[in-house]
C-alpha cells in the first residue's frame, strides 16, 4: 500500500503530508513531481496546500493542467483514493473532479486558525474510523475556502450524502457550512481543512489522524 | 453600482484571421481564464489600425 503526494510548483505543505502519513500510517509514501504523467504503483494520491503555480489567475487553476493530473484523473475514474487538501481541493474543483469552487472568503482575510468540524457522513473511505457526528479539531490556513455551488448542485450533494465535513462556525460563508466534500463516487475528497497539521500531538491535535487511519483501513479492505 | 474584475489584454498575431482569433479568444477566456462556476466573460474585440 503506497501513498503518492503530489509536488506542482508552489506545494508548500506536500511535506507536512509526508510526514504526517509516513509517521501516522507506517506506509510508504513517495513524492510526485508534476510532471510526472503517470501514478502508477500508488493506491493513494494527495494533492497537497499551498499555492500552486502562485494562485495568480484563480486558486489552483493552472494547477490542472499540469501534465500529472491526466494520470490523476484516469486513477480516479478507476476508484483509485484522492484527497485534495486546501490549495488540493481548489484544484480538484478547477479540474471538475469535484463540483463547485472556492471563492475568497466572506472577510476577505487570509484565515489561520483551529477550528471544530462536524462528521457529516462515515460512509466514506476518508471517515469510516470516525463515529457518526464526531468533532474534529483541524486547523484551516486560506485565503480562498468559501464553497460555492449552485442550488441544483448543492442539493445534489446533500441528497447523496456527498458533504462530508461541515464547520461548527463557518468562518468563511461556505455554503451549508461545507468544509469538505466528496464526489458522486465516493473516492475523491476535497477539503480545506488540514489533517496534515493535525496528526502530530506536538502541533496542537491528532484530530486529522482519523482521515489517513480511514483511508489505510478502506485500502486494506479492498485488498480483502 | 461598482463592480470588480479582472481584465486581460489579449494580442493576437497580425496574421490571425479575425474568425479564428474570436475562436481562439473565445476558448481562451472559457477554458482558462474565468472559472464558470463563479465567474461571466465579456470580450471587446479592437482591431488596431
Amino acid at each position: 500500500m503506497k501513498f503518492g503526494v503530489v509536488i506542482f510548483p508552489g506545494s508548500n505543505c506536500d511535506h507536512d503530508c509526508y510526514y504526517s502519513i509516513q509517521a501516522v500510517t507506517g506506509k510508504p509514501v513517495e513524492f510526485i513531481w508534476h510532471q510526472e504523467t503517470s501514478v502508477q504503483g500508488f493506491d493513494a494520491v494527495v494533492l497537497p496546500g499551498g499555492f500552486s503555480y502562485g494562485d495568480y489567475l484563480r486558486t489552483g487553476a493552472l494547477a490542472r493542467f499540469s501534465p500529472v493530473m491526466q494520470a490523476v484523473k484516469a486513477f480516479a475514474e478507476q476508484g483509485g483514493l484522492v484527497i485534495g487538501i486546501c490549495n488540493g481541493f481548489q484544484i480538484l474543483t478547477e479540474a471538475g473532479m469535484l463540483p463547485g469552487a472556492l471563492m475568497r472568503n466572506s472577510n476577505m482575510k487570509y484565515i489561520c486558525k483551529f477550528l471544530k468540524l462536524r462528521t457529516a457522513t462515515t460512509d466514506t473511505p476518508f471517515t469510516n474510523r470516525m463515529s457518526a457526528d464526531q468533532i474534529l479539531n483541524v486547523p484551516i490556513g486560506h485565503g480562498e475556502g468559501n464553497y460555492f455551488a449552485d442550488e441544483e448542485t448543492l442539493k445534489r450533494l446533500e441528497d447523496n450524502h456527498q458533504v462530508v465535513f461541515r464547520y461548527l462556525e463557518n468562518p468563511n460563508g461556505s455554503l451549508h457550512d461545507i468544509a469538505g466534500i466528496v464526489n458522486s463516487k465516493r473516492n475523491v475528497l476535497g477539503m480545506m481543512p488540514h489533517p496534515d497539521r493535525s496528526s502530530d500531538p506536538l502541533l496542537g491535535s491528532t484530530d486529522g489522524r482519523l482521515i489517513f487511519e480511514s483511508m489505510v483501513n478502506a485500502l486494506a479492505g479492498a485488498r480483502g | 453600482v461598482i463592480r470588480q474584475g479582472k481584465h486581460f489584454d489579449v494580442h493576437l498575431a497580425e496574421s490571425t484571421s479575425p474568425e479564428r482569433g474570436k475562436e481562439l479568444v473565445q476558448k481562451l477566456a472559457k477554458d482558462v481564464l474565468t472559472n464558470p462556476v463563479i465567474e461571466e466573460f465579456r470580450i471587446v474585440w479592437e482591431q488596431n489600425s
